[in-house]
């Protein structure tokens, strides 16, 4: 493979600002392209390119083998992979392409409340949702559903989350698949996967899943946020999880199913968690019923501990919960794309990668189809999350899909080397943002320095960072917040007195904005330095060299073919209060 | 772009049976080194237990029989690790023992451990799947059995 590897790191061109792109070569069917920042380009593992090739290679693949700017070396399909299959040209449907945590996904809700109101209870409000919501290893849902329950949440989804108490039939409307993907087929769910998920109903997970209160810090298209209904200061709830055990366990059947039945569907893999089967043939068919079921699982699961949320809420407020927007970011699905002018129904394969339709589409609700699909990018718990818009221009692109978070800089085990969970958390409690977790090593193996950047910095002002597929822009945003609001700046710009340095790769660049730099100094006092626009960043300007390493600051995304502007839109969410898993 | 160099994080082979992990970006991959496969099968596991928690602090209270099938070492491997995570994930319970035993293609073993404990245990993470990236079993010319994989987390 190395040979190979080497051939496509050869084979790669620059074809625009942030994309990339390798000529079909050996049995590879359709190009790689990849959305990228130069930088972004160099740091990326080259397994993403032998992956996203080996994706090339399969039967009925349309258009190009895509990634992500957030892509990074997964099983079969990099994560951050798109692919999509025309079923009558042989098309193929994989379970590696999908992955084990079927239609993990992300949403938001307003909470109607400002930041002062949510940090004057801070501590007891961290502590009752830490309370109420079932999170980590081991934990169980206080809801067991018998046989029958289990078939009808795998067929009704979100709905039937709803149906049971679970939330509101306005929330359906701000879900994709309005909260029900038709099709799913229980009865191609193997008993081990629901003997899994028989306990783990409305809970979180482990691992990177979390629930956060977070407040918008910056908007940068007024009219956009507007419609989502975001205003800057006010504070939203985010939750990301998944099909829980179930899906892991729809994965693990299928991916071997898939493998062994690979030689007598004629399919030569390259890599065998590629595994995959016709569409049209049984075997596809069912896998297609089961993983459907999961994406259900996880809609109707998404719903619990937003109820749960709903209610400590009211407990505190007296206020009640909206949804803005519910994304999965590992599916397939049926998607009707306009591919060389003509209208073709394609199975979309998005390993890591959201779906981010433009304004007009059919699919979207009708008070958002005149804006565009909200896009949920989560960021760690110590950097901030992005709600982007989808794009018209995007569905040209990639089939309209966009990156689905900051993506691992450091392996699990290189992170709990370096860090230790409660310094993490009483690191980020300095900063103003609470962590409840049931474990000191997860909070390491999930440290934000762990993670890429997710889409603040760029190398130059004047080479932005783009999401994928959305309409978005990060730049020098470190400035023009009064000292106490944003604790998020306060972590990146703050830094023990005499102990800063502006990391290598920074220095000499100029800020794009006035900044008002802010950092901490000792017994709690707050310093501020003023920096104006334009001006070059010192050697010892106050920034915290550890935290701005420069692995962690080139990390941002790439708008496929999009051009840098002015005029783009992203809205930040701060993570100022709790997050756990 | 990066090349990958699998970084051999517990540094050295390990002693004889014993296991390691090796890095992967996102994940984590499990090694089991032993004097035949069926050790090497064993030692694998309990790196897969070891992602989760210390495994010298799981007690080995209740046993289990797990029983797998396959035609070649490499896919009995992924299925044996899937068999205990499923097993971890459906009982509820953490493994540190286990006794495994590998004939004509197939495995049969003696699983034994406890209902997880969050509180002692302090389990980090849950185990999704074993994959078949990085996955091989393989015999050195000092006659040792290397069995190892990428699982999901």
């Amino acid at each position: 493979m190395a040979g190979l590897t080497g051939n496509l790191t050869k084979g790669l061109s620059k074809v625009g600002d942030t994309e990339w792109r390798i000529a079909p070569q050996g049995a590879m069917r359709v190009p790689v392209v990849l959305y990228a920042t130069e930088a972004l380009i160099r740091d990326m593992d080259e397994k993403v390119l032998e992956q996203a090739a080996n994706v090339a290679t399969l039967p009925g693949i349309v258009g190009a083998s895509y990634a992500m700017p957030d892509a990074h070396w997964g099983y079969g399909f990099p994560i951050g992979g798109v692919a999509a299959f025309d079923a009558d040209a042989g098309g193929v449907v994989s379970a590696g392409g999908v992955g084990f945590d079927i239609s993990c996904g992300v949403r938001t809700l307003h909470t109607g409340l400002d930041r002062a109101a949510v940090m004057a209870v801070q501590q007891e409000l961290a502590n009752a949702l830490y309370d109420s919501i079932t999170v980590g290893v081991g934990s169980t849902g206080a809801i067991r559903l018998d046989r029958r329950g289990m078939d009808a949440m795998l067929t009704g989804g979100a709905a039937w989350a709803v149906r049971a108490g679970y939330g509101r039939r306005e929330d359906l409307e701000r879900i994709e698949e309005r909260g029900c993907i038709a099709g799913a087929d229980p009865g191609q769910v193997s008993e081990h996967a629901k003997e899994r998920q028989r306990q783990e109903m409305g809970t979180l997970g482990s691992g990177n899943h979390y629930l956060e209160v977070q407040v918008v810090a910056e908007i940068d298209d007024p009219a956009t946020a507007d419609a989502f209904g975001l205003r800057r200061d006010a504070v939203v709830v985010s939750i990301h999880c998944g099909s829980r055990g179930l899906g892991h366990q729809i994965g693990t059947d299928y991916l071997k199913r898939m493998v062994v039945a690979a030689p007598r569907h004629g399919l030569a893999l390259p890599d065998r968690d590629l595994a995959c089967a016709p569409i049209h043939s049984a075997l596809g068919q069912a896998y297609l019923g089961a993983m459907r079921a999961g994406i259900n699982c996880a809609l109707a699961n998404r719903q619990i501990p937003t109820h749960l949320t709903r209610r400590v809420f009211t407990e505190f407020f007296g206020t009640d919960l909206t949804l803005l927007y519910d994304v999965s970011h590992n599916t397939c699905k049926l998607e009707e794309h306009r591919v060389d002018g003509r209208l073709r129904k394609l199975y979309v394969h998005r390993k890591g990668a959201t779906r981010a339709f433009g304004s007009g589409h059919p699919d979207l609700p009708p008070d958002l189809r005149d804006v565009g699909q909200p896009v949920l990018i989560g960021g760690t718990m110590g950097t901030a999350s992005y709600i982007l818009v989808g794009t018209e221009r995007g569905a040209d692109l990639a089939f309209a899909s966009a990156c689905h978070g900051a993506g691992r800089a450091l392996s699990r085990h290189a992170a709990t080397k370096r860090w230790h969970g409660r310094a993490v958390q009483d690191e980020l409690a300095r900063r103003g943002i609470l962590v409840r977790s049931p474990s000191a090593r997860g909070l390491a193996e999930e440290a934000p320095g762990a993670y890429k950047d997710v889409g603040r910095w760029s190398r130059r002002p004047s080479v932005p960072a783009w999401p994928a597929g959305s309409r978005a822009w990060s730049r020098w945003s470190v400035s023009r917040a009064d000292p106490g609001a944003d604790p998020q700046r306060t972590r990146l710009w703050g830094g023990q007195v005499g102990a800063s340095r502006v990391p290598g790769p920074l220095r000499g660049a100029r800020p794009s904005h006035d900044a008002l730099w802010v950092r901490r100094g000792p017994f709690g006092t707050v310093q501020t330095t003023k920096h104006a626009k334009g001006a070059k960043l010192g050697s010892m300007d106050p920034v915290r060299g550890a935290e701005l390493s420069s692995r962690s600051v080139y990390r941002s995304f790439a708008v496929p073919g999009r051009r840098p502007s002015t005029h783009g839109s992203s809205t930040s969410t701060s993570r100022v209060f709790c997050v756990f898993w | 772009m990066n090349a990958h160099a699998p970084d051999e994080s517990n540094g050295d082979r390990p002693a004889v049976p014993g296991w390691r992990h090796f890095e992967h970006r996102a994940d984590i991959g499990v090694e089991g080194i032993g004097r035949t496969p069926g050790e090497a099968f064993a030692q694998a596991a309990l790196a897969l237990t070891a992602i989760v928690c210390d495994p010298g602090e799981v007690r080995p209270l209740r046993a289990l029989d797990v029983r797998c099938e396959e035609p070649d070492l490499e896919l009995l491997l992924v299925d044996w690790l899937n068999a205990v995570i499923y097993r971890m994930a459906a009982e509820r319970m953490l493994f540190s023992q286990f006794d495994v035993r590998i004939a004509d293609g197939r495995l049969q073993a003696r699983v034994r451990g406890e209902a997880v404990d969050r509180q002692r245990h302090r389990p980090a993470v849950e185990v999704k799947s074993a994959t078949y990236t990085a996955l091989s079993v393989t015999r050195d010319a000092a006659g040792l059995w290397s069995a190892r994989c990428v699982v999901d987390v």
